[in-house]
């Protein structure tokens, strides 16, 4: 892991943004309700833009030569550490599309994280960790659009 | 005796102000206003109508019987419940009396409440608006209180209704998810049984989705209003929330309103803030356990009615705030015995303005239990019936209560999203209106749009202070072991006596005090057997426009234009 380039690391991530946004596709060409259809596109819609802040931050490192800082500590709600999400199909809801959004940005975070111990660089480090916070950032507010659908009276 | 307001010592012809002391090209004009009190109420009660009839019983020479009839009928014109809702009502109308501002609130609630238990023990009955009868059959999906309201208001215009209730009783939430120590079973089956009598078919134990297919409804009848309310207990997605031992708060009192027994043991944890939790936790307590209720935020967000709390409170029903539930424990027989927790602690607002709670690392704790009730929110059961759901959980209807789907209305808990009776009355009122626009190929009625008016349009100093008459409750010894009614009713003396507190904020009340100060006789004083609020009119050619008639009108009637 240690010989990964930012180039590459920046890659892979693009890659998992891609195919997230293929997922959320799919997603919305079966699902049969306006809005949800509506909002499985808008996700996609978002992991493109996830895509083209990966792109720019890769300008960015090869311009100035390092990694920027991490700005804040994100605290999530804990939503994605006991939800299990079911399968999206024609009758999903906004509710399960949260659900699996929750549990595709709590994936990303763990797999960042995970590269992040195993990398010796420390500016790759800090890039992982970067990355861990742009997706704990998404997955804190995928968690309070659930707050606010499920626990709205609560 | 009227309403209470300072007696004026002068004598008619004595006039302050006198000619040429002001004068203004404005003119008055009596402006009919709506009161805050009907304006906040969600079923549109005349509450300044019936309480004003009662106050000025004397000055009319209405028996007090009389006026308590009147405002028995003046309440049923819009909402077919007045005793269950002066039990259960949360009172916005009193949150918004004019009142507060000078002592306290009028107790419209208490009066209510004394008005349907007069009308279940002199056994009135709802009247039909006239004798038209119209062919067109239409079907109610749900009898609870915005059914079976819909169903009141198309009954007396002639329709006949048939109701299809999938439980055994009729009432909804308010039979299942309200206690008997709040409401009586026999209150709310008198109240239903009105309706029944007024020729509204009401068959029980039939589920349309399951037992009738909603589209043979749709084939026999010409209009239907879905109001499914919203008997599902959310669930809390947390791991061991399958274990024996739990219930949603929606489940649970509906097992014990239907006269099951629940095995919760001696120590229950009640999870959840709102209405439901606070009446899971009263019923577990009379069942005997000690009860603590956990809840996420703190006091001040927790949704439940306030007095509610109090109550609970009283019966020494423990609080856990600022904890979330994060896993259950079982045991080998599947079993809730303990509760995973996490100390919260609150963040930036959240979409209901409440800050959100966001769990602190490492703050684990477990609490040990014998049983657990869950309630933290309640979906409705869209079994046969999906294709009305949206993707929020809800059904769609627009202001009418018209869905998407011709000829078919919804209302109630399934369009708002869990709200008071009061609001699925009120829908219930309003999409029966619309059913029968729809139905006679006309436009929907609507209230009147009156601008509603508040203290500064009004001279408070012309009312009396008066103490607003108390209700009672059982002392927390004599009612934490029983199911018995909690709350006592006020007497009759009281409730005519609080009548008087009564501002009639935005219609005349005949205090005379326009007559009396107007100095350029342009008030004449009209016979009393014309309708409130037409008992005085102006003779605006010897006007001056001194204002002085605006100024001195204490509930805010008189505009200057």
């Amino acid at each position: 892991m240690e010989e990964l380039t930012f180039n590459e690391i920046i890659s892979y991530a693009k890659i998992a943004e891609d195919n997230a946004k293929k997922f959320y596709l799919d997603a919305a060409a079966i699902a049969e309700q306006r809005n949800v259809k509506e909002f499985l596109e808008s996700l996609a819609d978002e992991e493109q833009g996830h895509s083209d802040r990966l792109e720019g931050l890769r300008k960015a490192i090869q311009e100035r030569g390092v990694v920027p800082q991490m700005h804040q500590d994100i605290r999530n709600l804990g939503y994605a550490d006991y939800i299990e999400p079911v399968n999206l199909d024609s009758d999903a809801s906004y509710k399960d599309v949260l659900e699996v959004a929750m549990a595709k940005e709590k994936e990303a975070i763990k797999n960042y994280e995970s590269f992040a111990r195993y990398v010796d660089d420390p500016e790759a480090r800090k890039l992982f960790g970067l990355l861990a916070e742009e997706e704990r950032r998404h997955l804190k507010r995928f968690e309070e659009d659930y707050d606010d659908l499920q626990n709205q009276y609560y | 005796m009227a309403i209470v307001v300072r007696k004026i010592k002068r004598k008619i012809g004595i006039r302050r102000g006198g000619r040429g002391a002001e004068s203004s090209t404005l003119r008055p004009q009596y402006t009919f206003k709506t009161p805050p009190c009907s304006h906040a109420c969600p079923s549109s009660e005349d509450i300044r109508g019936y309480l004003v009839k009662m106050a000025q019983t004397e000055n009319y020479a209405w028996s007090h019987e009389d006026a308590i009839e009147d405002a028995w009928h003046t309440i049923t014109d819009k909402n077919p419940f007045p005793a269950v809702m002066g039990r259960v009502c949360p009172h916005p109308c009193e949150s918004e009396c004019n009142r507060k501002e000078k002592d306290q609130a009028v107790g419209i609630n208490n009066m209510e409440r004394f008005i349907g238990d007069y009308g279940i023990e002199n056994k009135l009955a709802l009247k039909k608006l006239n004798g038209d009868s119209h062919s067109e059959k239409v079907a109610i999906i749900g009898a609870g209180p915005s059914g079976l309201s819909c169903a009141y208001q198309l009954a007396r215009r002639g329709y006949p209704v048939t109701v299809f209730e999938m439980f055994d009783k009729g009432g909804g939430m308010l039979r299942f998810g309200i206690p008997i120590y709040r409401l009586p079973d026999d209150v709310l089956d008198a109240e239903i049984r009105k309706i029944a009598d007024l020729g509204v078919d009401i068959k029980y134990s039939t589920k349309i989705g399951r037992d009738v297919s909603f589209d043979n409804l749709k084939k026999d009848y010409k209009a239907i209003y879905v109001s499914i309310g919203a008997h599902t207990g959310w669930d809390m997605n947390i791991p061991g929330e399958d274990a024996a031992n739990l219930w949603t708060g929606a489940d649970f009192l509906h097992r014990i309103s239907a006269g099951e027994k629940v095995d919760i043991g001696n120590k229950v944890i009640v999870i959840g803030g709102g209405d439901t939790a606070i009446d899971a936790a009263m019923t577990s307590l009379r069942l005997g356990a000690d009860v603590t209720i956990l809840y996420r935020r703190t006091r001040n967000e927790m949704p439940a009615i306030d007095h509610d709390i109090v109550l609970a409170e009283e019966e020494k029903i423990h609080f856990e705030f600022l904890a979330a539930p994060v896993e259950i424990i079982k045991d080998g027989s599947g079993r809730a015995t303990a509760m995973k927790c996490l100390r919260m602690e609150l963040g930036e607002p959240d979409a209901s303005g409440r800050r959100r709670p966001v769990p602190i690392e490492g703050s684990e704790f477990t609490v040990e239990t014998t049983a657990v009730i869950s309630a933290i929110g309640q979906a409705p059961d869209y079994e046969g019936l999906e294709r009305f759901k949206n993707d929020r959980g809800w059904i769609n209807a627009d202001d009418e209560g018209k869905t998407e789907m011709d000829a078919v209305w919804a209302g109630g808990d399934v369009t708002i999203g869990l709200g008071i009776a009061t609001e699925a009355i009120g829908l219930g009122r309003t999409t029966a209106a619309s059913i029968h626009a729809h139905l006679r190929g006309n436009d929907m009625e609507k209230d009147p749009d009156w601008p509603v008016v508040r203290t500064d349009k009004m001279n408070l100093g012309h009312y009396v202070s008066l103490e607003r008459m108390q209700e009672k409750f059982l002392p927390p010894a004599e009612r934490k072991t029983n199911f018995n009614e909690i709350r006592f009713a006020l007497t009759q003396e009281q409730v005519l006596e609080e009548a008087k507190r009564c501002m009639s904020c935005g219609r005349c009340f005949d205090c005379d005090n326009c007559f009396t100060f107007c100095s350029d006789s342009a008030v004449k004083k009209l016979s009393k057997d014309l309708p409130f609020g037409e008992h005085y009119e102006f003779h605006l050619d010897t006007c001056q426009g001194c204002k002085k008639c605006a100024e001195e009108c204490p509930c805010g009637f008189i505009d200057m234009l």
